[in-house]
């Protein structure tokens, strides 16, 4: 008897571990088709937006009756590992989320992404179809595997309240209007300028596209605040990894698929536009602005502590920086800061010592600097091994969402970025991402070869290097110029291990 | 009692048993056999199991990846340091606390509260530390006084592994004095006048009364420091992120996934069994000789 009682409480204790750990170890997918109405699993990349994003699921499934269940890594986290494991569990998602060219391959050789260009349905290819070619998920550029999410820009943010306060009211819009369009030469020459007024409160006239400006004779409003032309964040080296460095290959590739299929030539082709690339670095790094007063390029300057992001923002929004290369994804932590600068902001495109023999895409030097990069960070891409119903739930809230009111209330409103199909019915407020709608309308956009490029090349292979072998060094010579190019391209076709 | 042990044995110790075959041994099975495939973190490359099998085609990878070797000298170096500091660190503040009469529970708390702090947090309060406190106040040539090798703590590789051992101390150290301490208290307090008697010293009486005598701490606090010591990952993410070639093993092996499109998982689960057979051979070479020096009384 006390035997069993015993054998009994062994099996009960088993049991009881087995349905704890039952719901770790159960990783296929849910294939059952019996229902009607799956719920939707939606995995979400941006944590910044949970809060709303789960709104809109619930105003889907309150319209639709289709159940939902999203799931939105935390704030600021990598999204790869959490829509790994999500993919790993008993729920996978039907839809999630995909930065680019770079995450593709992961998910097409898994089997995980569904070519929409093979759907059939009407109002879902209709969405496919009005995806511009430059911005189609695609290497070769006939697959469709992803509807971009929205559309993000960058360039040198500059505070129109600023230019006024340096150059009069009377000249602040022209100025910007001139710094658009202007050559690296004048840029260049404005900004040293700019340097001298801060440190002696007199400097001659600037001169942009030929015509003369002078500055106030008096350091007024926010004048009085500038310590430096460029608030530059030395410790991320995405800023200059990724961003400063797409601007120079946009010398050669237009977009990321011609930087992905690329060959060993054209690869060598970006020597000279990396070497541009590289003195226009020499050129910020050595006119930055710090918290406190200039900053002088050195071990200080990679230091997460004064020149991480949240200080660039910081400096900016202070007022001690004239200019803050960043996207409109700043607009909110500018605005916490500052609200009244962050309205005020507006784009300019950032500028390199281009010369018309860098360049092979057809572009002329004067269209590459006065563009701004525009284009997709992320799109919304369906799961293949998703059940049909659950996959049919997922294009019918891709519809769904990209019904005009519905672009309008949650693409603009709700999570404050721009679309992709933007036209003038959209009515966009952010300052920022208007600035950006006025570059796309004039055809003054770049792309973002960068995704092309090897996996971690920009950031972790190119941005590591001259974070920690050359933003600490006082002085750049043509070598270290010769150097950097060499080693980014070096590198690219060692990665891509093309010869 | 210990008829009751005795009679329940199995039944108390069934859950633990199948805890530890479910989350440990079953993971660490599937994940040695995942190193000798192309295991992608959410399919095997090659379609299936079998068809992705590589044999040891990830362990020749690990081995030919300069990253790879690198950071297990590294490591090793880390290791080194961080053993000796924090043991002589945890030793001498558990003598001086066990000579002293008041306010012991005190500075007892004082010494263990940075343990209770977890690794990401330590590491961006030392990265405040080391890049304002240290570079800015302490050691700049306008500070308390000027150690230029004592500024920019984090950008160099050198440097770097002194300032996660100093902060590894400032962590550690507690915790560790703690079961020192225990030990300490341990040896009858006759032997010390027995030594005394026959004409020896203080720094005779701890060489030949108290170190002997406080060896099973020493086997402890030794294996403990050793295996943490290998495996830091948190305080290296957030004090360095693996900048100016500061990647420990425990780094190395996570940024080898997203070092590689599609991500090499297969490569990575190959870097971990290695850093788990180096691991366990140190600490079962440890514990053994550590253990032959204990002794009875």
């Amino acid at each position: 008897m006390q035997k069993k009682i015993k054998l009994k409480a062994m099996f009960t204790a088993v049991f009881v571990v087995c349905a704890m750990l039952s719901g770790c170890l159960g990783n296929k997918p849910d294939t059952s088709q019996s229902q009607a109405k799956e719920t939707l699993y939606l995995f979400n990349s941006k944590g910044e937006n949970a809060q709303q994003f789960k709104k809109m699921c619930d105003d889907f499934t309150a319209e639709t009756g289709i159940p939902t269940s999203p799931f939105s890594v935390g704030s600021g986290q990598d999204a790869l590992e959490p829509l790994r494991t999500q993919m790993n569990s008993k729920n996978p998602p039907a839809i999630f989320s995909m930065q680019g060219l770079k995450e593709l391959p992961e998910w097409k050789e898994g089997g995980r992404v569904l070519d929409l260009s093979t759907v059939q349905d009407a109002e879902f290819k209709a969405i496919v179809d009005s995806i511009p070619d430059s911005m189609k998920l695609s290497a070769d550029g006939k697959e469709s595997y992803g509807i971009p999410f929205n559309v993000e820009g960058y360039g040198y943010m500059v505070d129109k309240q600023m230019l006024n306060d340096l150059f009069g009211e009377e000249n602040g819009q022209k100025i910007l209007d001139e710094l658009k369009t202007c050559s690296y030469d004048d840029f260049t020459a404005f900004c040293l300028a700019v340097t001298d007024y801060i440190n002696t409160s007199a400097a001659q006239p600037v001169i942009l596209n030929g015509n003369s400006y002078s500055f106030n004779t008096q350091k007024t409003g926010l004048a009085q605040k500038l310590n430096g032309v460029f608030a530059f964040a030395g410790a991320e080296k995405w800023t200059y990894g990724d961003h400063l460095i797409n601007v120079a290959m946009n010398a050669v590739f237009p977009d990321s698929r011609s930087a992905e299929n690329t060959t060993a030539a054209q690869v060598d082709e970006l020597k000279t536009p990396f070497v541009a690339y590289a003195k226009g670095l020499d050129f910020v790094s050595s006119h930055a602005a710090g918290l406190k007063a200039a900053a002088k390029r050195g071990s200080d300057l990679i230091s997460q502590a004064n020149f991480g992001y949240d200080q660039s923002i910081q400096m900016y929004a202070d007022s001690n920086a004239l200019f803050l290369q960043q996207g409109n994804w700043a607009y909110s932590n500018i605005s916490k800061v500052n609200d009244e600068v962050a309205r005020r902001s507006v784009f300019i495109p950032v500028k390199l010592p281009f010369t018309k023999d860098m360049i092979k895409t057809g572009k002329s030097v004067e269209d590459i600097n006065s563009s701004i990069p525009v284009y997709v960070p992320n799109y919304y891409t369906i799961n293949a091994k998703a059940s049909e119903t659950a996959q049919k739930q997922a294009m019918q809230f891709l519809v769904w969402l990209y019904k005009p009111e519905n672009v309008q209330k949650y693409i603009v409103d709700s999570f404050e970025s721009i679309p992709f199909n933007a036209d003038e019915s959209i009515n966009i407020k952010n300052s920022l991402s208007v600035s950006i709608l006025e570059y796309m309308e004039k055809d003054k956009i770049l792309g973002a070869p960068y995704h092309g490029a090897p996996n971690i090349w920009s950031s972790e292979v190119v941005g590591k290097e001259i974070m920690e072998k050359y933003l600490v060094k006082e002085n750049w010579s043509e070598s270290d110029y010769e150097a950097i190019s060499s080693f980014a391209v070096d590198q690219w076709k060692q990665m891509k291990n093309i010869k | 009692m210990e008829k009751y042990y005795r009679k329940w044995f199995w039944l108390l110790i069934m859950p633990s048993m199948l805890l530890f075959f479910f989350v440990i041994a079953i993971p660490f099975i599937v994940g040695t056999l995942y190193s000798f495939t192309s295991w992608r973190g959410t399919y095997f490359a090659g379609g299936s199991f079998l068809n992705s099998f590589v044999g040891f085609g990830n362990y020749i990878k690990a081995f030919s990846d300069e990253r790879f070797i690198h950071s297990l000298v590294y490591t090793s170096l880390y290791t080194l340091a961080a053993v000796v500091a924090i043991n002589l660190v945890a030793l001498a503040f558990s003598l001086m606390l066990n000579n002293i009469k008041k306010g012991v529970g005190i500075y007892r708390t004082i010494f263990f509260l940075p343990n209770m702090l977890g690794g990401l947090a330590m590491g961006f309060v030392w990265q405040f530390i080391f890049q304002v406190v240290y570079t800015e106040i302490l050691f700049s040539p306008d500070g308390l006084f000027h150690a230029e090798f004592l500024r920019y703590m984090t950008q160099n590789t050198t440097k770097a592994l002194f300032a996660l051992v100093i902060m590894t101390v400032w962590q550690s150290a507690g915790y560790m004095m703690l079961i020192y301490i225990s030990g300490l208290n341990s040896i009858p307090g006759d032997l010390y006048e027995a030594a005394q008697i026959d004409g020896a010293g203080p720094v005779r009486r701890f060489f030949k009364v108290t170190l002997p005598l406080l060896m099973p701490s020493v086997t402890i606090v030794l294996f403990l420091t050793l295996a943490n010591s290998f495996k830091l990952l948190d305080q290296n993410v957030a004090l360095t992120n693996g900048n100016f070639n500061t990647r420990l093993i425990a780094l190395q092996i996570l940024r080898t996934v997203q070092d590689n499109t599609p991500p090499d998982y297969g490569t990575a689960q190959a870097q971990a069994v290695i850093f788990f057979v180096i691991v366990a051979v140190i600490s079962l070479f440890q514990v053994s000789v550590t253990r032959r020096k204990e002794v009875e009384y």
